[in-house]
């Protein structure tokens, strides 16, 4: 080969030798965009945003308090919630307006909740989800631009997704979650010392070659095919500023610790193997936040239409919900409503491990957004109005717990518009259709 | 009768409201493509990374790392692999895999398969030994030759991994890395050439339809002699094709290839998340869930490869491979102590034909219970190709106390249907699955359902028999049936999605089908010869 | 127009699409029933419980307490002051009472407890009501006192009416071990579930009359069970008898309204768990079989006259695969010593009389079993 045809290359090459040699790091700054600021010494400590979602709904009447503001009395279905009362605002009365789109059940009521849009064909995301729009605005500091977790068993229970088809498939395994996250690659932000690992540069290399790929595929292709390729790139960029992270020392975490790897935990849909996974998760997921791995997370209890059962009964959660007849004297039906508490209980507990790690002078949960929902309300009917929804932890004093907000049957965009407020995104207006909204929940913002 | 009427009505209105319709496509010949302009990409599914990798470095190199969920599209992942692409985290595993690959490749204990000459890093861009490496593999993992740019840039990641401290051998690891988490390895992509025999028109280039036939005959990489024959253009040619065609369906592999589809087709990759009671149904272990999907893919690799027999008749096939672990789920003697033995069921038996086979029973079956309705449709969708719709939203589905504590499925599911609205997509599932009652949600034999014998009966399209063997027998002789595997068969197989290319293809290989008796490997010969198959359309610009 | 109703996922479809199931919680089902074309087939079980049947010390039963093992006699011997340090450290009391395999088996008090003096073992002496089986198969529960060593004539002349008792719970009803909480109960079942143990039983089923005879065959199988989700050994396997023909016995028996049972045999069968490798050697057997139709399991009880060279191969001596005896430790830990329980057991067995010395050479014993519907197969070489 004649060195004309590297001419070019070699260029680029010596900028690119001269830069590893000479300057150290950063060696891709040209990729990353303006928010892959990292923590200023001293500063204020990471807020992050997280989804937690259970499947089935809740029964209205057992679950939507009465009283609306402060003063509100915890229902039967969220009595278990009752050690996070402080931290928790409860939302009741806010619809998903289909807009005269079919109901896809157990379907529109999370796409609209997560999009603000209700979805034509089961599971269609015609937007980003709402952590994924969060994620792009604050989560480029870290690691990783999100996690996922599912405790059924089943990686693809997320709700995460940048459209239909690109899925941010969830950890199931407690034992390949702590690899990802506390295996190879991982800096602990309190270790003495910081040498920077040559192979994250020898990474870096690789991920530049990939994207020298792109010109002519881009050039080549159209359409379908050239969104799928933009995405896959947008994925080879967020890994490198993954690298890039990993190549910065790491700002110092008091709260940061490294926990003992997990053994191996049976998988299904049984209720106690999907609570004793979910709390092994849960806590890595904590320490993973604590650690500042990542600011967004979503959390999958148990999926829509939850397959949640008891050991040695014929009916699932979701089953039940359609089957079970109501109780004549009790008014509702009672296994459903069994399903629910435990839910409930699950993400009380979820809420427990987040207040169990210290940060500054509070909790993990109070640096924390979380928004828990589902994808109805009454399951038996794929009802996707009154949906049920709560915020836990503050925001770092962004949000006002505490509370208990009616919707009236307003969208329930106007939620996920004051989430992204809270967390610090610039947008005036957020859903579509009967959903686009800009009207924030004023009550909840500080 | 009235009745009977009404519910006719009612199928063709679901029929017609949710039957298929082709995505639109453009011609080639209406719009002019640009020179190798890219048509189609097909993310490799997990089966097909496996099997590419396991080809190209052999059974030794392991993958470690989770894949990406593939992605299910009109019943097929093979479909839905042409609409997904790489989330940021599953790119983070492809990355972890890739490294994880050429890390074994290039390291000390297997590196001498791989590299027989000795690189020098002293000048990675001048290094014949270096070169040959990455453009050798470059080649089989790309499925066709590298670019110059392509392979400069690999020896530019040589070059900054020596650069940073590196060995050249950490520095070819890199390169093969980058190789590894390029699109053009983790995409099938077809790019077009202009067709010499027709001005202004384009053709799928030579290497793209290597790749497509490889992949769809063996769910893998073209080996070195498909590649060969690409490159000297034999491809294009009718004769050179069909030797190919004609090597490739003679070749041992194609077993692997039509696993695949099979598995493809009857939703096994679902096998990993289902979940059984583990008190109503102890003998749901893993190996016999693993054993389950192995049976039937065998009855099938057995009856349409080895015996080239008429796909109609797996439908009412008596005999099928019995293992000791699975014996115990058809309560039958299996006196081969180690393997697979044939066994065949008696006259007297309720069991017979492809849907009585536990795997399938399993599979479209709660975890605690049978359901007849996922049965029926599971045989509309994947037998017979016709769409049920879900059930409306705001249907209220509990129904009179005392429903719960109905004696059998049939009554169950009877006092449901006398709801209207619950009745017309009811009854194109219902009537199907409740002739399979008799295998409980594992697939095990009964005759009893809460003390109360189980009645079989049941139609399909208007046909009433009895039980498994009645609805094989009544599948077995259904229009549809044939016609479906045909059309199964084509979208997996990757060929062009305009409407009109495709009705007149699929009536032509369903007549093909018919003449040749129903037989697999015709169909797949007749297939990967036609030209049509292999014809140019733009690529559909909505979003998923 | 896009197609779009295909895109549902599967689990949407799965769950969206209804599935009618009666709602709540059933009782664990039965086991399945065997193909529809393999009818007027041999009935085959294989058994998925086979315990000994010890009731539990009543409160007047041990007036003297329980027996003790090794440790606690040692300890017991010490004064007081110095028992202190060994209570502290179990290792040092282990050290103290080494070895606890012996290689030499003149050495071993468990293989060789007859060359020992009797330490006495405490035993149930006083009535006892208690499950035994009569000679028609049927269990009674009447109080009885110990049953004496009969006249070698006496025994031959009424072998075919004499009551089985159960003369070896009480050999081993003082012992701590033994007792409803103890280590026996607790290892019961583990040597079939552990793979251990199989044994088969067949029962040929053109028998369906009343009062029909049978023929039944016990087997020991040398393949393990399967087990399966619920941690029990699956119904329907298919398990070949083993191929030494001393495991494979036969009885002849009758059935009446599901009941079957047999007439006297002799049965041997592998008798192994953990380190375990022996033979359980019952004389002068009866089976007593009840056929559930509903759900297909067998269960009952097998009453018989243990051979005592064959009791102290296995339970007092405990041959070991490794060729040591495991008698020791396991006499610690249940609570006894070996030689106690050599003597004790020759001076309750109550079967077999020796012509020449008059002494019983077999003791009484009660087992309860239960077995789930499997294929018995012929001998085969193991896999």
């Amino acid at each position: 080969m004649t060195s004309k045809r590297f001419s070019r290359r070699a260029v680029l090459r010596g900028i690119f030798q001269g830069s590893v040699v000479g300057v150290g790091l950063p060696l891709l700054d040209v990729f990353l965009n303006g928010n892959g600021t990292a923590l200023a010494a001293g500063g204020p400590l990471p807020l992050r945003f997280g989804t937690w979602f259970w499947g089935c709904g809740m029964t209205p009447e057992r679950w939507n308090p009465a009283v609306e503001g402060a003063d509100f009395a915890l229902t039967p279905e969220l009595e278990v919630l009752a050690p996070h009362r402080p931290q928790l605002t409860v939302l009741s009365g806010f619809n998903v307006d289909l807009d005269g789109r079919p109901n896809q059940v157990h379907s529109s009521g999370v796409v609209g909740t997560l999009t603000g849009n209700a979805p034509l064909v089961p599971d269609e995301f015609a937007s980003p989800s709402l952590d994924v729009l969060i994620a792009d605005a604050v989560g480029a500091g870290t690691r990783f631009r999100s996690l996922e977790i599912a405790a059924c068993g089943d990686p693809r229970h997320s709700y995460s997704r940048r459209s239909t088809s690109v899925i941010n498939a969830a950890e199931v395994s407690p034992v390949a979650f702590y690899q990802r996250i506390f295996g190879s690659g991982f800096q602990d932000p309190n270790a003495a010392t910081f040498t920077p690992d040559p192979a994250l540069m020898m990474r870096q290399s690789v991920l530049s070659a990939v994207k020298e790929d792109r010109q002519r595929l881009m050039r080549a292709v159209s359409g379908r095919d050239r969104a799928r390729l933009d995405q896959y790139f947008t994925s080879v960029r967020q890994s490198e500023q993954q690298l890039e992270i990993m190549l910065r020392q790491p700002e110092p975490l008091a709260s940061c610790v490294v926990p003992k790897a997990p053994g191996e935990m049976p998988q299904g849909t049984e209720i106690e193997t999907v609570e004793a996974n979910h709390r092994v998760l849960a806590r890595l997921l904590a320490l993973a936040l604590a650690c500042n791995q990542t600011k967004v997370f979503n959390v999958v209890f148990s999926p829509g239409a939850s397959k949640l059962r008891r050991a040695g009964s014929s009916a699932d959660h979701h089953q039940l919900t359609h089957e079970e007849p109501v109780d004549n004297a009790l008014g509702y039906q009672p296994q459903s409503t069994w399903f629910v508490e435990r839910s409930m209980a699950a993400f009380s507990e979820f809420l427990a491990i987040l207040k169990d790690v210290s940060e500054g002078e509070g909790t993990l949960l109070d640096n924390s957004l979380v928004l828990a929902h589902s994808e109805t309300s009454l399951a038996k009917t794929h009802d996707v109005t009154g949906m049920p929804l709560m915020l836990a932890g503050q925001a770092g004093g962004r949000v006002r717990t505490g509370l208990h907000i009616k919707g009236n049957g307003d969208p329930v965009s106007r939620v996920g518009l004051s989430v992204q407020q809270a967390m610090g995104l610039s947008i005036e207006s957020w859903g579509t259709g009967s959903m686009e909204t800009q009207r924030p929940v004023t009550e909840v913002l500080t | 009768m009235p009745d009977v009427n009404y519910h006719r009505i009612l199928l063709l209105l679901c029929l017609v409201l949710w039957g298929a319709s082709t995505p639109a496509a453009v011609p080639a010949t209406q719009q002019a493509q640009a020179r190798d302009a890219i048509v189609a990409m097909y993310r490799l599914t997990q089966s097909q990374y496996r099997q590419s990798i396991a080809d190209i470095f052999g059974d030794s190199v392991r993958i470690y790392g989770r894949f990406e969920p593939d992605y299910r599209r009109d019943r097929l992942l093979a479909a839905g692999s042409a609409w997904a692409s790489v989330s940021p985290s599953g790119f983070e595993q492809y990355d972890q895999m890739g490294r994880g690959i050429a890390e074994q490749v290039l390291g000390e204990q297997l590196r001498g398969q791989y590299l027989s000459c000795e690189p020098n890093g002293d000048s990675p861009h001048h290094d014949p030994c270096i070169q040959f490496f990455l453009a050798g593999y470059g080649e089989k993992l790309f499925r066709r030759p590298l670019t110059e740019d392509e392979l400069a840039s690999r020896l530019d990641v040589v070059a900054q991994v020596i650069a940073v401290g590196g060995t050249v051998q950490e520095g070819l690891q890199y390169a093969l890395a980058s190789l590894l988490t390029s699109p053009e390895f983790l995409f099938r992509i077809e790019s077009v050439e202009p067709d010499p025999q027709s001005l202004g028109q384009s053709r799928l280039n030579a290497y793209s339809k290597a790749a497509r036939l490889s992949y769809f005959l063996w769910n893998t990489t073209p080996d070195a002699q498909l590649l060969v024959a690409a490159q000297r253009g034999e491809l294009h040619d009718p004769e050179g094709l069909r030797r190919q065609v004609a090597r490739l369906l003679a070749s041992p592999r194609l077993e692997t290839g039509m696993r695949s589809l099979f598995a493809d087709m009857l939703r096994f990759d679902t096998f990993g998340e289902l979940s059984k009671d583990v008190e109503l149904y102890p003998v749901f272990t893993s190996t016999v869930a693993q054993a389950m999907q192995e049976q039937t893919l065998q009855t099938l690799i057995q009856h349409l490869l080895v015996e080239n027999a008429d796909y109609r008749d797996v439908f009412t096939r008596e005999s099928m491979p019995m293992e000791r672990q699975l014996g115990m789920v058809y309560t039958v003697p299996v006196t081969s102590p180690q393997g697979w033995d044939a066994y065949r069921f008696s006259e007297a038996s309720a069991r017979g034909g492809l849907l009585s086979q536990a795997s399938l029973l399993s599979l479209h079956a709660h975890a605690g219970s049978s359901s007849p309705t996922l049965r029926g449709l599971f045989v509309r969708e994947t037998f017979l190709c016709q769409t049920v719709p879900p059930p409306p939203a705001d249907v209220d589905f509990t129904l009179e106390e005392g429903f719960a504590v109905e004696a059998t499925a049939r009554e169950r599911l009877t006092r449901h249907r006398s709801e209207p609205v619950c009745a017309g997509c009811h009854h194109l599932m219902d009537p199907i699955g409740l002739t399979l009652e008799q295998f409980d949600g594992v697939g095990m034999y009964r005759t009893r359902e809460n003390g109360h014998v189980i009645d079989v009966s049941g139609e399909l399209d208007g046909r009433k028999f009895a039980g498994a063997k009645g609805l094989g027998q009544a599948l077995s002789e259904h229009r549809r049936v044939p016609e479906c595997l045909v059309d199964t068969v084509y979208r997996y197989a990757g060929g062009p999605q305009d409407a009109s290319v495709q009705r007149t293809l699929l009536e032509s290989l369903t007549a093909h089908f018919a003449a040749s008796g129903y037989r697999l490997r015709d169909l797949l010969q007749q297939i990967a010869t036609s030209e049509d198959f292999y014809a140019v359309s733009t690529p559909v610009d909505q979003d998923a | 127009m896009i197609n779009v109703r295909n895109t549902v996922a599967l689990f949407a479809l799965q769950c969206a699409i209804l599935g009618f199931v009666s709602v709540g919680i059933t009782p664990a089902h039965a086991a399945g029933i065997a193909d529809a074309g393999l009818s007027g087939q041999t009935s085959g079980y294989v058994l998925t419980e086979f315990r000994l049947v010890i009731p539990g010390a009543g409160p007047e039963d041990c007036p003297d307490g329980f027996n003790e093992g090794y440790s606690q006699r040692f300890l017991a011997s010490l004064p007081p002051e110095e028992r202190l340090p060994y209570e502290k450290d179990p290792q040092m009391l282990q050290q103290a009472l080494a070895p606890w395999y012996y290689d030499d088996p003149a050495q071993d008090p468990c293989a060789n407890p007859a060359a020992l003096p009797d330490p006495g073992m405490r035993t149930i002496e006083r009535p006892l009501a208690m499950l035994r089986m009569e000679a028609d198969g049927s269990l009674s529960e009447r109080e009885q006192l110990p049953s004496q060593c009969p006249a070698p004539e006496a025994f031959a002349a009424e072998l075919e009416h004499r009551t089985i008792d159960n003369q070896y719970w009480r050999v081993m009803g003082c012992v701590r071990g033994y007792q409803p909480e103890g280590l026996a109960a607790a290892f019961a079942d583990s040597a079939i579930l552990d793979g251990s143990m199989t044994i088969l039983l067949s029962v040929d089923a053109s028998a369906s009359d009343a009062g029909e005879a049978v023929e039944v065959g016990i087997y020991s199988s040398r393949e393990p069970v399967t087990i399966g989700t619920d941690g029990k050994p699956l119904a329907w396997a298919s398990l070949p008898v083993a191929a030494e023909e001393r495991f494979h016995n036969v009885a002849r028996g009758q059935l009446h309204d599901g009941v079957l049972t047999t007439d006297r045999f002799d049965l041997r069968i592998i008798q192994a768990a953990q380190r375990l490798d022996s033979e359980l050697y019952l004389r002068d057997a009866r089976l007593r079989l009840e056929l559930d139709p509903a759900t297909g399991v067998a269960s009952g009880y097998l009453a018989g006259y243990w051979d005592i060279e064959s009791l102290a191969h296995a339970a007092i001596r405990i041959q070991d695969r490794t060729g040591l005896s495991s008698g020791k430790p396991a006499a610690d830990a249940h609570g006894y010593t070996c030689p106690g329980k050599y003597y004790a057991v020759q001076r309750l067995a109550d079967g077999h009389p020796d012509p020449a010395t008059g002494n019983c050479r077999s003791i009484s014993v009660l087992f309860s079993l239960r077995g789930v519907p499997a294929f018995v197969l012929d001998a085969q070489p193991s896999p």
